[in-house]
């Protein structure tokens, strides 16, 4: 019977995409703390955008209706600034990879001597580029994701007569 | 066999660290690299393994050294260049995984040699442990070219002696150690040829039997060759007892 290797945790994973012996365990919850914020900072989008909707109605009599001629406000502005905790985890990662490089020169050891030597040339550069390059690539991913997400809320909870 | 042809090396503060050297390594020697500080070794070294830019031409059996045939060569260094937060077993799988011919065997043999612990972090043993670890992988590569600078810094004299019984006893014929190293009486029994440079040139090359035939001990040799004056130590004293009359 064919044995298929086994997929790695995301433990795992990490572990073999940065320098060896690095901590594993602190990159990943700094990334995911980092990815937690981030959403928490984009969801200021339903803030605005509930402002935003409440100024497209009045009260006549006590009863909620409609302003004559009420647009909402565009969507741009309603996104400005959300996706900045997405941006700054993406920025963070240039300091991730410089981290990754210090990190074959500390403890009084020379690592990079012999991460310059294995026979792999992908070995170093991968260790070093893996995670910052992915953790920005998921970050980029989750701006435009989000964007749809919040698109979609923006075009179908609004009145369309509303829509700009 | 490694073949190093007018190689020429300069930093920004030392314009001829490395000056025309030409040097033939075949495989199967223990050769001794002797020279002051900052005479070349270590720079020589890098080269070699192309750590440092240069110019000239180093082959490994004919081919320029690169990614392909890299694994032939394997490098202990006093800086060291082991991961300090990683055990030792952790470093054996690491190097089993980039190094193909890595002897697992070897390396348990070595490790129980020097007492050395497998599951604590290389980072925290002492500087003579670490040293022992640094030659330890080396020798455990695979390669057949294992360079050695200055590696012994910080160990004790049995620790060393030691070593070189054990190194003699392990080594196969087609392997080759180029050792760097200040400790020339300790190394003079063990070293079958001796490569000594200074300001960059190679000022001396010569193999253990014919220094038998010239009735020279290799200290004797490296003092002739670096135009050692005895009388240097007694001349100074007596010029600063001089002064301090005057």
């Amino acid at each position: 019977m064919k044995r298929t290797k086994p997929h790695p945790t995301l433990d795992e994973w990490w572990e073999n995409a940065i320098p060896p012996g690095a901590d594993a365990t602190r990159e990943l919850r700094f990334v995911i703390v980092g990815m937690l914020l981030s959403l928490v900072i984009s969801c200021y989008f339903f803030l605005n955008y509930a402002a935003s909707y409440r100024k497209l109605f009045e009260t006549v009599d006590a009863v909620r209706v409609l302003k004559e001629n009420a647009i909402m406000t565009d969507f741009s502005v309603l996104t400005e600034d959300i996706y900045l905790g997405f941006y700054v985890l993406a920025a963070c990662q240039l300091f991730v990879a410089i981290y990754h490089v210090a990190y074959f020169y500390m403890g009084h050891s020379k690592s990079i001597y012999l991460m310059r030597r294995l026979p792999s040339p992908t070995a170093l550069p991968r260790r070093i580029l893996t995670v910052p390059i992915t953790v920005a690539a998921i970050c980029l991913v989750s701006v435009f994701m989000l964007n749809l997400i919040y698109y979609a809320v923006y075009y179908f909870v609004t009145p369309t007569v509303c829509l700009p | 066999m490694i073949e190093i042809k007018n190689l020429y090396k300069s930093y920004l503060s030392e314009r001829n660290a490395l000056s025309g050297i030409d040097l033939t390594l075949p495989r199967g020697e223990i050769v001794g690299l002797f020279g002051e500080n900052g005479a070349g070794k270590t720079t020589l070294m890098k080269c070699i393994l192309g750590l440092l830019p240069y110019h000239g031409e180093i082959t490994l059996d004919g081919e320029r050294i690169t990614h392909r045939n890299i694994a032939s060569l394997s490098f202990a260094t006093s800086e060291h260049s082991f991961f300090p937060s990683l055990h030792a077993q952790a470093h054996a799988d690491f190097y089993r995984e980039h190094f193909p011919r890595f002897s697992v065997t070897r390396f348990r043999g070595l490790m129980d040699f020097f007492s050395l612990p497998y599951g604590k972090p290389i980072g925290r043993l002492s500087t003579g442990q670490k040293n022992q670890f640094e030659v330890i992988l080396a020798l455990s590569q695979g390669a057949d070219y294992i360079l050695m600078d200055e590696p012994f810094a910080g160990n004790d004299i049995f620790n060393r002696e030691d070593f070189y019984k054990v190194l003699l006893g392990i080594l196969e014929p087609n392997e080759t150690v180029l050792l760097s190293t200040h400790l020339i009486e300790e190394v003079s029994d063990f070293i079958g040829r001796a490569v000594l440079i200074r300001e960059g040139k190679i000022i001396g090359d010569i193999t253990a039997s014919a220094l038998e035939d010239e009735g020279l001990s290799l200290t004797q040799y490296i003092k002739q060759r670096y135009q050692y004056r005895a009388d240097r130590v007694a001349k100074a004293l007596g010029d600063m007892g001089a002064k301090d009359c005057d």
